[in-house]
């Protein structure tokens, strides 16, 4: 008898979208489970009906051998159940105990005997009258971050901590609500690669401890580095349970896609021409993340892929942004293939370039929108027979061949191009957005985290595009937070850290402890050898 | 998920607005039956009350596209109460100073129309533009500004000195517009409204704009022209209605000319959740109940005030069933689907 059991779960999203498709499945008492699919494969729905946030539509789930009916995430984590979501949400400026304690604010006078010395004058403040008690809280907020033995400074400020400090907060405050079975969807896509051991051994602990972890994750190696057992999920079914121990990241890829998944795409030496992007000394002048961006250096070459690693958040977006024209910045120079850039308009920048926005949702596509109309975009004013008189008629029908050409070609899963992009898969959606990026055909594509939140079986496909590209001798600039990506595809990789470049290395010579001294750091190590 | 704009949540809501309007004014003690008989007669039936019908929904059709073109390209106008009012003024400038043949004379006096909606919208588009102020709070307090400019305008410079009460003189019978003229136009105006969003580049770019405005700006669409763009061709909507309301109306700009059209449009924009067509439909609704309700009033004893009501009933009630009738049925949809094996 597990802790959990799921039997025959189903979810439809109206109007037929099977989200979870008769899924039965047994968590035991203290293991760490994990769940693993493409993307729309159905693993965040089965944990957010675990959490309260979705009631199923058929069958039943059942918590410390008792049925549930949970009709929001409260009453789950009433019956000690809880989720740690991808998008952390925490005050800012409160300290660590104050984010743990909201909500359950030890109220009025403290209870019990009064602490050893040293405290007891503090404590004597009175609660009454509905007054927190702070020492009584923080006291309290030690104790569960000391038992779960996470590394949390009680009376830090969040707003100064990392975003794997954060991540501790979130669980603490699970723990602090008597959570025994802890969710955490992909909790490491957040974190930097030296952060996520201590991860691991925080949840190993948390087992040990006699506590259930379950957790979503797109990385098939920490899966079978950190779970127990590992459930597949497919098309909204269940496709097996397997023992960690005994299975290889080889034989999950092939459980999620049905087939072999090539995880070292081939990348066919090809010398690179000559420079198409240069930039000296580019300087933003309005900083959105806290470091204003450069002055920086950048060339990119024909045929040459080049990769921009770092924490998110050190310029990386400003760095597009400045490229594209969305964000003000100075240069001595910022061209494409001999073009100046700089005082040309985004849409005279898009005759030289391509562009793949990291928000998919928001900036690569409008969801309610038709696949026609999202295609469209940019060729409308740019491409030969998107628009007719004069550049005053809309030619749909052009629009529409090209979105039918993008759906076959990509192999988009759509039934029809005047469905909303918002109808289809995160992969899907992107292929979209990347056909229609390609089918412009210019000398330079800046592609920002082109494979974010995308399955595996169209991060292949994606990456072979990017691939393509090269051959044809493109220039590519590609920004992700994913280490292990930019190490398959790029040529070139250059660390951003605080908006300057501080390594820039070919990706022959590039390790692990390089680029993470670079990004945590921003030292180039290579100078001290 | 998106708004539900479907016929059947349409019907839902106006069905069951009509019976709460039933309920509440047989609560109230009215004739219940007589009411609705009168209100149909009046509005419909009786000899020209089906071209009053029509009509009285041209300046509603305006203002409500005005409103919910403004609002599915994303700048919000919020101006169609004093853009009504400057363009009856401008068109009863042309109308009184321009004398020429009725096929010119009557397109100078509405594109005058136009002309001062639009320069109204335009201030707002201008701050915008200038200030970055938010064209939601400068059109809507250019409303007052508008009202107190007009009111001063037919009370002054124009006032006409033989009437008795505030009012310009009557403009020149060659810019009168007949009822089937005004209808006409509505019409065309409203077919062109279509056009424009399914065959222009402009239409294509307000949309996306309304859309998803990062996405727009991205793809190379120049949002600042186009914020402007869109608030010139709403004003101009609106400035059309005023307009109208002269020229098949009075005649002449009376003090309270442009009456509810703005808000009307305003509402009317909301109910069809900016859809095109539903704005034309849901203005001949309105336009059915406002000229049904005099003989209501008349013939079954129920006042004429209690349109108003079942006007808001039907706002609120429409917009109530859109959000919650249409989740349930999805929702018993899903389960439904769910407890059929498909493997």
């Amino acid at each position: 008898m597990g802790v959990v059991s799921f039997t025959g779960v189903t979810k439809v999203y109206p109007p037929a979208v099977r989200a979870l498709d008769d899924v039965s499945v047994t968590i035991e008492p203290g293991e760490i489970h994990a769940f693993v699919g493409e993307n729309g494969a159905g693993k965040s729905t089965l944990m957010k009906v675990l959490n309260g946030e979705i009631r199923p539509d058929n069958g039943t789930l059942d918590v410390f051998g008792k049925r549930t009916s949970y009709r929001s995430a409260r009453d789950a984590i009433a019956d000690g159940v809880g989720m740690v979501h991808q998008e952390i949400l925490l005050v800012d400026r409160l300290t660590v105990w104050e984010n743990v304690v909201l909500g359950i604010e030890p109220v009025g006078r403290r209870r019990g005997p009064p602490n050893a010395k040293g405290r007891s004058g503090k404590s004597k403040r009175p609660g009454r009258f509905g007054l927190i008690d702070r020492q009584r809280a923080v006291d309290e907020v030690r104790r569960t971050i000391d038992d779960a033995g996470l590394s949390l400074d009680p009376e830090a400020v969040v707003g100064t901590l990392t975003v794997g400090a954060r991540q501790k907060v979130e669980i603490a405050k699970l723990l602090h609500r008597n959570v025994k079975i802890l969710i955490l969807d992909e909790p490491t896509a957040v974190l930097t690669p030296q952060e996520i051991p201590e991860l691991f051994d925080e949840l190993r602990r948390l087992r040990n401890g006699g506590r259930t972890v379950c957790f979503i994750s797109h990385h098939l190696d920490e899966v079978v580095l950190l779970a127990d057992r590992v459930s597949v999920l497919r098309d909204g079914r269940l496709i097996a349970t397997v023992d960690a121990a005994t299975t290889s990241v080889a034989a999950l890829a092939r459980l999620m896609v049905e087939r072999d998944v090539v995880f070292t795409t081939p990348r066919p030496p090809h010398d690179p021409g000559g420079a198409v992007l240069e930039i000296r000394r580019l300087r933003g002048l309005r900083a959105r993340s806290s470091n204003m961006l450069g002055p920086l250096d950048l060339s990119v070459h024909s045929g040459e892929i080049v990769g921009v690693a770092g924490v998110e958040g050190n310029g990386q977006h400003d760095l597009v942004s400045a490229i594209v024209g969305s964000m003000p910045s100075r240069s001595d120079a910022l061209s494409i293939a001999g073009h100046d850039l700089r005082l040309l308009s985004i849409l005279d920048r898009r005759r030289h370039l391509s562009y793949v926005p990291a928000e998919r949702k928001t900036e690569g596509g409008a969801l309610t929108a038709s696949l026609v109309e999202n295609v469209a975009m940019t060729h409308h004013r740019l491409s030969r027979g998107f628009s007719t008189v004069r550049g005053w008629l809309f030619e749909r029908r052009r629009a529409a061949t090209l979105a039918v050409a993008i759906r076959d070609g990509f192999n988009v899963a759509s039934s029809s191009v005047e469905a909303p992009l918002g109808s289809l898969s995160g992969g899907n959606q992107q292929k979209v957005i990347l056909g229609r990026e390609l089918s412009a055909d210019r000398p330079f594509v800046v592609l920002d985290q082109p494979t974010r939140g995308v399955d595996v079986g169209s991060i292949e496909e994606i990456h072979r595009r990017i691939l393509d590209l090269r051959t044809n001798d493109c220039a590519v600039l590609v920004v992700s937070a994913d280490l292990g990506e930019l190490l398959r595809i790029c040529d070139r990789l250059v660390v951003m850290y605080r908006g300057n470049l501080v390594l820039d290395i070919a990706v022959e010579d590039a390790t692990l402890a390089l680029l993470g001294t670079a990004m945590l750091e921003g030292r180039d190590d290579r100078v001290h050898q | 998920m998106s708004v539900d704009r479907s016929w059947r949540s349409a019907l839902i809501g106006v069905a069951v607005s009509l019976a709460l309007g039933a309920l509440l004014a047989a609560a109230l003690g009215y004739p219940v039956a007589d009411m609705f008989t009168a209100l149909i007669r009046s509005a419909l039936l009786r000899p020209g009350k089906f071209e009053a019908t029509l009509a009285n929904a041209v300046p509603l059709v305006l203002t409500g596209l005005s409103a919910a073109i403004a609002f599915a390209a994303g700048p919000i106008n919020l101006g169609q109460p004093g853009q009504v009012l400057m363009g009856a003024l401008f068109a009863t400038v042309a109308g009184l100073y321009v004398h020429l043949p009725s096929i010119v004379q009557v397109p100078i006096v509405i594109a005058a129309g136009g002309l001062g909606g639009a320069l109204w919208a335009g201030v707002a588009a201008f701050t915008k533009r200038r200030f970055g102020m938010d064209e939601f709070i400068v059109t809507l307090m250019l409303n007052e500004i508008g009202r107190l400019f007009s009111d001063w305008c037919i009370s002054s410079p124009l006032q006409d000195a033989a009437a008795g009460s505030v009012t310009t003189k009557a403009i020149v019978p060659t810019a009168f517009v007949s009822r089937w003229g005004s209808v006409a136009f509505g019409l065309s105006v409203a077919l062109l409204c279509v056009v424009i969003f399914r065959r222009f580049v402009i239409g294509y770019e307000w949309k996306m704009m309304g859309r998803a405005p990062m996405f727009a700006r991205l793809g190379g669409v120049d949002n600042d022209t186009n914020t402007t763009s869109v608030l010139l061709f709403t004003g101009a909507l609106a400035g059309f209605a005023g307009a109208i309301l002269l020229a098949a109306g009075p005649h002449r700009f009376v003090k309270g000319l442009g009456g509810n059209y703005g808000w009307d449009g305003v509402m009317i924009a909301v109910v069809a959740v900016n859809a095109l067509l539903g704005c034309v439909l849901y203005a001949l609704l309105f336009s059915a109940l406002q000229t049904g309700a005099i003989g209501m009033e008349l013939a079954a004893d129920v006042p004429s005030e209690y349109v108003q009501i079942l006007q808001a009933i039907v706002v609120l009630v429409t917009v109530a069933v859109r959000g919650v009738l249409t989740l349930r049925v999805r929702d018993w949809q899903a389960r439904r689907r769910a407890r059929q094996p498909t493997h």
